[in-house]
């Protein structure tokens, strides 16, 4: 008898079996380069899923300041940078504010985005512990870090050294 | 993986109150002409066009950021592992011009037909030239819109009139695989890594993040241990025993339901963008195909009655 049209031709199938046991396999093995915390390899990235895994008790937030005509301003970041995600605007995420290379090229770009034309800006991040049970965030137990000062005259080293 | 066939031998005026055609008429089938006797293909119709009309909104919603996020001239990063923005820069025209591209293509994925596969290709590749020039903001539903939309290009969603049709189910176990490997994977870290979530504390964390948290009623959940408490042990359950449960007749549409409800909490509870949506747009298919008809059937009946009344 003729095999079902219907279904995977029969010469098909033993491999497609084998496919899906590899995918199997794949699966586990990006999983264990998370759990291992491993570094990041582009085979495992695809599969690599860590979603809200570990605690994260505190907030953090970034704020900037700009020196025009010999005075210190604060700036608005979120007008300059009016992107958005879901973790908040792009340089508020903590793998952003805690590299310096970006952190640079943010300056350069509060230089030139900035109406007042600044000779200087700086940025510091202001964390601090969650409230349970409550809107509102009270700014608990406040730590303030300074993170990166700098000269609108400088250049900024874009991707692959290319100025900004 | 599966293979569409263009004019199905038996299926197609088959009254769906029949029982599905049987297989191969021999008389004891070897088990690999068992495992891949034909199921129902309805839920790919439904996987179409839920995933269809989930990335057509987002991709509609990223418009107005278009210039700042993908065209910017200094706001520029190459990151691990997109390197794009090291060779190019994308202009607005160009952004605009994907944005476009993957728009079309999402039409055509929803309009099914000779129109998906192309519009689906169309769609990826467009999106993720867009998504390597931002470089920074690759998301989970992003990589999961992937494995999908592969799921779709290897399954019959294409074919039209799939809710009388029964076709390979090779393709929903790549699916299967897929989301056995998304949930246990997070479910074991959370498992072995994080104690947390057995007191609810970590969930409670996160419903308060200052962007992730989901307002008023995030919120108010995260002061809640006799709830949060649940919740915890609720999620690492679902997700440390889904790879093997979903595999079992009786317990996958419970398993699935638990799924369900887990994904619409987070979408009540917390803002991750399209992620619930994007996850949930698989279910049809990840519904057991008999269990998937029976709801399928209901609820034509349901409409035709209505109809008629």
């Amino acid at each position: 008898m003729s095999p079902d049209a219907r279904t995977t031709p029969p010469a098909l199938r033993i491999p497609i079996l084998a496919c899906l046991l590899a995918l199997g396999a794949y699966n586990v093995w990006c999983w264990q380069n998370a759990l291992g915390s491993g570094e990041p390899s582009l085979p495992r990235w695809f599969a690599t899923w860590q979603m809200f895994t570990l605690r994260d008790p505190g907030h953090a937030e970034l704020f900037g300041d700009v020196l025009v005509a010999g005075e210190w301003k604060p700036v608005e970041l979120e007008s300059l940078f009016p992107t958005r995600w879901e973790s908040g605007p792009r340089y508020a995420r903590s793998s952003f504010w805690k590299s310096i290379p970006r952190m640079r090229v943010l300056a350069a770009s509060t230089c030139t985005r900035h109406p007042e034309h600044p000779t200087r800006v700086r940025f510091r991040v202001d964390r601090w512990d969650k409230t349970l049970g409550s809107l509102k965030q009270p700014k608990r137990k406040l730590r303030t870090e300074d993170l990166l000062e700098w000269d609108c005259t400088r250049p900024a080293p874009l991707p692959a050294g290319k100025p900004l | 993986m599966s293979e569409p066939v263009s004019e199905p031998v038996n299926d197609v005026a088959a009254p769906l109150s029949e029982a599905p055609p049987a297989g191969p008429a021999s008389p004891a089938p070897a088990l690999v002409d068992r495992l891949y006797a034909p199921v129902w293909a309805g839920g790919w119709t439904g996987v179409r066009l839920a995933f269809g009309t989930v990335s057509l909104l987002f991709l509609l919603s990223r418009a107005p950021a278009l210039a700042d996020a993908y065209a910017a001239q200094d706001m520029v990063f190459a990151n691990w592992p997109f390197f794009l923005a090291d060779h190019v820069r994308i202009t607005l025209r160009t952004a605009w011009l994907l944005w476009g591209a993957g728009v079309l293509g999402l039409v055509g994925v929803l309009a099914g037909g000779r129109w998906m596969r192309p519009g689906l290709l169309l769609w990826l590749v467009a999106d993720w030239v867009l998504l390597a020039a931002e470089s920074l903001n690759i998301k989970a539903h992003d990589r999961l819109g992937l494995w999908i939309a592969l799921g779709l290009l290897l399954s019959p969603a294409a074919e039209r009139g799939l809710g009388s049709k029964w076709r390979s189910p090779a393709s929903r176990w790549y699916l299967m695989v897929v989301y056995a490997g998304i949930y246990g994977s997070t479910g074991w870290l959370k498992l072995l890594e994080e104690p947390g979530w057995w007191s609810g504390k970590v969930l409670a964390y996160h419903l308060v993040h200052r962007y992730f948290g989901g307002g008023a009623l995030g919120a108010w959940v995260s002061g809640q241990p006799w709830l949060v408490a649940p919740m915890g042990w609720a999620t690492v359950l679902f997700e440390v025993t889904f790879p093997l449960l979903v595999w079992s007749r009786r317990l996958n549409p419970w398993l699935l339901a638990l799924g369900a409800s887990f994904h619409l909490g987070i979408a009540a509870m917390m803002n991750v963008g399209p992620f619930s949506w994007v996850a949930l747009s698989a279910y049809p298919v990840l519904l057991h195909p008999d269990v998937a008809r029976r709801i399928y059937e209901r609820a034509r009946g349901f409409l035709g009655r209505r109809g008629a009344a």
